[in-house]
């Protein structure tokens, strides 16, 4: 899996996975970041994406419901699937995935997904309601505890450490950036400094390319 | 447990886990105290109280449907991979004690 931290490395972990032409599985919401694709699919979650043809990769950029329902564009296309993550849930790591309708009933779930990168911003979680910013922590604490019931006792207590020293400020102020990163880079057990907005990050690394490649 | 009830209410995922993962770990710790005492279960229940989720009620899940939702929770393939086997009526009990 590759992991980089700052939606302007999305472009070059794009082309690490090999996908030139991504389907972006997102909600509308994040149409402001103008990421470059091939296809889109805006409703989220869905129990019926397809996937068209002229895609090589699948892009997902939201929270659990969104990279659900691209894993499951993954799995039936066996296309690379690389995640933005803009909440905390940890969906990004699995292969696996719920199947949901739009109107968030579960009718189903699977496998077989192939989750090959992860691009990390904090900045991208800073409008998340508080309700979603705890709860999606907290199911990243059941994920912890699911580590330690199969005996990664290291990583699971370093993970629920991280929630547990960070969510208490990120509820108490969602726009503090410092808590978003670190709760954000505690799995990983890195830090990245705070930078500038990542939408104009993004734009700035992008302007003037075609798609998705980087010019490096 | 959490799939079971946020998949038949349409319920958020992170909200039914923060309920349902108290009682879970309470259930689980005589099949796996070192786990138990690697993340207790008490600041747990504290970060969900904090993050604002206390009962299942509070979403409007009817009292009336923990028996058919702990026997869909024990039905589920997550629940086959529980460290403790549990049955319908000991996972509709657990939905009780936070309904």
């Amino acid at each position: 899996m590759i992991v980089r931290w700052g939606l302007e490395e999305l472009p070059a972990v794009l082309e690490d996975v090999g996908t030139e032409r991504p389907l972006l599985v997102a909600g509308p919401r994040w149409d402001v970041l103008e990421i470059p694709a091939a296809a889109r699919w805006t409703e989220i979650p869905s129990d019926r994406i397809t996937v068209p043809p002229e895609v090589d990769g699948i892009l997902a950029v939201g929270g659990g419901s969104a990279i659900d329902t691209a894993k499951a564009a993954s799995a039936a296309s066996s296309l690379p699937l690389v995640s933005v993550p803009t909440t905390y849930s940890g969906a990004e790591w699995t292969a696996f995935f719920g199947v949901r309708t739009s109107d968030r009933r579960q009718v189903g779930g699977g496998g077989g997904a192939r989750p090959a990168g992860i691009v990390y911003d904090a900045e991208l979680t800073l409008d998340l309601p508080r309700a979603d910013s705890g709860g999606t922590a907290m199911n990243a604490l059941a994920h912890c505890v699911e580590a330690l019931y199969a005996g990664e006792l290291e990583v699971a207590r370093r993970g629920a450490a991280g929630i547990d020293r960070w969510l208490p400020r990120v509820l108490e102020d969602g726009r503090d950036l410092e808590a978003c990163w670190r709760r954000r880079a505690t799995p990983a057990g890195r830090s990245p400094s705070v930078g500038s907005s990542s939408r104009m990050r993004w734009r700035r690394r992008s302007a003037g390319r075609t798609g998705c490649r980087t010019a490096r | 447990m959490a799939q079971a009830v946020g998949g038949a209410y349409g319920l958020p995922h992170g909200a039914m886990n923060a309920i349902c993962l108290p009682p879970a770990m309470r259930f689980n710790a005589p099949a796996v105290p070192d786990a138990m005492t690697a993340v207790p279960v008490e600041r747990v229940e504290e970060l969900a109280r904090l993050a604002g989720f206390r009962r299942l009620r509070d979403f409007g899940v009817p009292e009336a449907d923990l028996d058919d939702l702990g026997a869909r929770a024990a039905a589920r393939p997550g629940a086959q991979a529980n460290p403790r086997p549990v049955s319908a009526a000991e996972a509709a009990e657990l939905f009780r004690s936070v309904w």
